[in-house]
């Protein structure tokens, strides 16, 4: 029997969170990681091993998720997205090298593609298979 | 609370950001290593977003609904397809909505869950759209988070908060300004502010 989802991030209506301090359109980042932290989240994110929502459910869930910055949210999400699919292993993150053979990844992300991929995204269309059996305003039953 | 403890906390934050940056840096080694990315990639996907995908995207696609009636009906019709055709298209943006603001209807956009933003036409999301500040006040209380923002509407007017999903995003086609008539769409899309876009904001004045 598996433990019911928990998501720490259903913030909407909360109170107690203080005001909004707006921010100059400039400003991208607030720490020197940062950058990289992005990148390494989006071309992890490019090699197929998950989707958006495996990837909000891995950041939502995590303990810590109300004291850690935005980025640093990315970060645990993608190590514990990567260890569970054995892409990664603790002794490495630990040790900060590579300690055991590499899984086969569907793609990697080049860098002459990365235009054309960020362009492209992952739309979520589906065709219908068949016609709806109620139009919109119908009735149920 | 002493000095020495204001210090502690400082030490401590500090020292936490610095493991984070140890952590970015083992993290980006080993996945190097493993050959799971390209580094020149990582230096793509960042170039990307600080030049070329940022909220003037948004500012030319608004300005050009101001000018031209056919484009603005089309946008509100069909944003993904009215935007594809100024080549603002692909990842987190996917699929649009275009909301219009006007004398009765004022637009706001939020992800109370995340972050949900559309990044080919804004770019990155700010600090406090991702924050729970403005997650958990705006579908509460949008005239106190405008309020933050330094902006108060007219008691009348109707404010519509719009919560973003992982497919849907969301894009605030704010009223053109007074005064603008003899403006081209370059000249426009100068007043069109990053925060107009997702309702927290005004578009300038000239």
């Amino acid at each position: 029997m598996s433990a019911p989802y928990s998501t720490h991030a259903d913030l909407g209506g909360q109170l107690g969170h203080g005001p909004v301090v707006p921010e100059d359109e400039g400003i991208l980042f607030h720490e020197p990681w940062e950058p990289a932290a992005l990148a390494l989240v989006l071309a992890m994110g490019a090699t197929g091993s998950w989707n958006i929502d495996m990837s909000r459910a891995a950041r939502e869930t995590l303990p810590a998720y109300a004291r850690l910055s935005y980025y640093q949210i990315w970060l645990a999400a993608l190590e514990k997205l990567m260890i569970d699919r054995g892409q990664l292993l603790a002794d490495e993150l630990a040790g900060g090298h590579m300690l055991h053979p590499p899984v086969p990844l569907q793609r990697v992300l080049q860098a002459a593609d990365v235009p054309a991929v960020l362009a492209r995204g992952s739309p979520t269309w589906r065709a219908d298979a068949q016609p709806p059996r109620f139009g919109v305003g119908a009735p149920g039953r | 609370m002493g000095s020495h403890e204001h210090e502690h906390d400082h030490e401590h934050e500090h020292s936490e950001l610095d493991e984070t940056e140890l952590r970015v840096r083992a993290l980006q080694t080993i996945l190097t290593e493993k050959g799971y990315i390209d580094p020149a990639a990582l230096d793509a996907i960042v170039d990307t977003y600080q030049t070329r995908i940022g909220p003037r995207n948004g500012a030319r696609v608004v300005a050009k609904a101001w000018t031209d009636p056919g484009f603005r009906d089309w946008l509100l019709r069909d944003a993904s397809a009215a935007i594809a055709t100024l080549g603002y298209t692909g990842r987190q943006g996917e699929h649009m909505v275009a909301v219009e603001n006007t004398e009765q209807v004022h637009n706001m956009v939020v992800c109370t869950l995340c972050s949900c933003y559309p990044w080919p036409v804004l770019g990155l999301p700010p600090v406090w759209y991702k924050s729970a500040p403005y997650r958990s006040r705006a579908v509460r209380d949008p005239r106190g988070v405008l309020a933050d923002f330094g902006i108060a509407l007219p008691p009348g007017r109707e404010i519509r908060v719009w919560d973003s999903t992982a497919e849907v995003r969301y894009l605030v086609l704010p009223q053109r300004p007074p005064g603008t008539d003899g403006m081209n769409e370059d000249q426009l899309a100068t007043l069109v502010t990053r925060d107009s876009m997702i309702g927290t904001g005004l578009p300038r004045t000239p």
